[in-house]
């Protein structure tokens, strides 16, 4: 193992804090360094908070020195997506409409990270409030992917993927509401968690589309992911959708024998329009999970996928329509005009459509459910069918173009959403043209334990999570 | 009944939401594939079904050892 702290896992890191062995004020300028070296390029950072960072180090310091109790996450240098709201603290969704904006409360995520010991070490660029899957935004400077400057991060969390692929940050918190945690993650080669919806409280985190978004950790590895989600995850009384539904000790299980677990390889909607180099590196992962004991078997795609998948824009963009409604009669001028044109398409959905998306969602997550859950315990597909593109094949004005590039990158992601489903997205390998490529674990409601466990064990075997951008 | 551009100028009368004359042009693109989406459920919609019922149906789905 290294001995810059910026390179350690998460988990490594917590671990070597607590042990004393490296101090927090050390890590926490180890990632300022490289912040300073690399962020001029790579534009994860809207804003650093250096100071403030490394007075919660030196307080995390002395609280090791006294012998305190230490939290899971005691002196590790964090950074979130931009909207998580901090009392008093400018918050700006990656928009100039809330250019500015300082909520009064802080995010429930947000104070169990503080409890749990972590160090913020400032916002990351996200793609303007979170509508697009390309990675970025007219109003912030261009965010890269580390792999290749000249290639998306993809988004709509694009600085947390990008902040934790270049070692920027030690794990971040993303939002996902059609693959907004799970394309980053796999365009930049690092491990990302979508949650079951309603695990993790949005009290405190800015709206994109309620019945979809939920709260996830992106991070190097499935263990670091385990650590973040064991901390955020649970009730909320401030959030009427957080379910109460037990939380699993993530961590706890991780290296439990994977024999008896049913992994189902899709036959059918995932497997359509997959890059040959895609198709490759996910038939190497799936060989193996055979290998650490797992059960590989096919599993007919039913319909419900495609249907949800062409359901989840009526939902989402009624949804986010109605959110925006007022600004964008006040002050439209503020939105870029892609964010514009995303939006106005909600304003003109029947409202009996967008109810019925409502009614039909549980009966089509049973499909889906009695339909692959019968045969596997896990779903495994690809995450992106090819490598991120470049900046300029994604930058379009034409609006039906436009929707074809998004369709491209969300087609394996935004049905996991309709269905509520966790889904990781893990590493396993590069494409021909060297851009990180990675596969999807879709599990059951609330099978976030065994999604980790799965990954972790694969992460165990391989070291695609654990390499890092040189060329930057 | 197809969206078209003049049913979308239309709605806007009440929406009113800043539209340029080539975006109300290419919206019912989108539009009329929202509505295909839609359609296409339709018979998976009952009568006396709860919109919120999908939380309960997630809980009822949810993963055990």
């Amino acid at each position: 193992m290294s001995d810059d702290p910026a390179l350690f896992s998460l988990t490594e890191l917590a671990q070597a804090i607590a042990a004393r062995r490296v101090t927090s004020r050390a890590a926490t300028e180890a990632y300022l360094s490289r912040i300073a070296e690399l962020d001029g390029t790579v534009a994860a950072y809207v804003a650093v908070d250096a100071e403030g960072a490394l007075q919660a180090a030196d307080a995390a310091d002395a609280a090791v020195a006294r012998g305190d109790p230490l939290g899971p996450l005691h002196g590790v240098p964090l950074a979130h997506k931009d909207m998580y709201y901090r009392a008093g603290q400018v918050t700006e969704c990656g928009s100039r409409v809330r250019a500015g904006f300082r909520p009064s409360f802080t995010a429930t995520v947000l104070q169990r990270l503080d409890a749990a010991g972590a160090i913020t070490l400032g916002r990351l660029a996200m793609v303007e409030f979170a509508m697009g899957p390309h990675g970025y935004n007219e109003n912030l400077r261009q965010c890269r992917n580390p792999w290749n400057l000249d290639h998306v991060p993809c988004g709509s969390s694009s600085g947390s993927g990008v902040a934790v692929a270049a070692r920027l940050a030690a794990g971040s918190l993303g939002s996902d509401t059609g693959g907004s945690v799970r394309c980053p993650a796999s365009a930049n080669g690092v491990t990302g968690l979508l949650p079951t919806w309603s695990r993790v409280s949005r009290h405190g985190v800015m709206p994109m589309s309620p019945s979809l978004d939920s709260v996830g950790p992106l991070a190097r590895t499935a263990a670091d992911c385990a650590r973040l989600l064991g901390v955020i995850a649970g009730a909320d009384p401030l959030d009427a959708t957080c379910s109460a539904h037990p939380v699993a000790d993530y961590e706890a299980g991780l290296s439990r024998p994977l024999a008896g677990v049913r992994v189902g390889i899709p036959d059918g909607y995932f497997d359509e329009d997959v890059a040959a180099d895609v198709a490759d590196r996910i038939g190497a992962a799936t060989e193996i999970v055979r290998a650490l004991g797992a059960a590989v078997v096919p599993v007919p795609v039913p319909d419900a996928v495609q249907l949800a998948a062409d359901l989840h824009p009526l939902m989402m963009k009624s949804e986010g329509a109605a959110n925006h409604q007022g600004w964008m009669r006040s002050m439209p001028e503020k939105y870029s005009r892609e964010v514009r044109q995303r939006l106005q398409a909600g304003y003109f959905i029947p409202a009996p459509d967008y109810v019925q998306s409502q009614k039909v969602r549980g009966p089509l997550l049973r499909a889906f459910a009695d339909a692959v859950f019968s045969r596997a315990d896990v779903l495994l597909t690809p995450v992106l069918p090819r490598g991120a593109p470049t900046i300029a094949e994604t930058t379009t004005a034409d609006g039906p173009a436009y929707l074809r590039m998004v369709v491209s990158l969300t087609r394996n992601t935004k049905p996991v959403n309709f269905f509520g489903l966790p889904a990781m997205s893990v590493p396993c390998g590069f494409t021909d043209a060297g851009l990180p490529t990675s596969f999807q674990l879709i599990g059951r409601p609330f099978a976030e334990a065994l999604l980790l466990r799965l990954a972790h064990q694969y992460q165990g075997r391989t070291e695609w999570h654990a390499r890092v951008p040189r060329g930057i | 009944m197809a969206v078209t551009e003049m049913l979308v100028r239309a709605q806007n009368a009440q929406a009113q939401i800043p539209l340029t004359d080539l975006r109300a042009a290419e919206l019912p693109v989108e539009l009329n594939q929202l509505a295909a989406a839609a359609e296409a459920v339709r018979h998976w919609q009952k009568f006396d079904a709860e919109p919120a019922d999908f939380a309960r149906v997630l809980h009822a789905l949810a993963w055990t050892e």
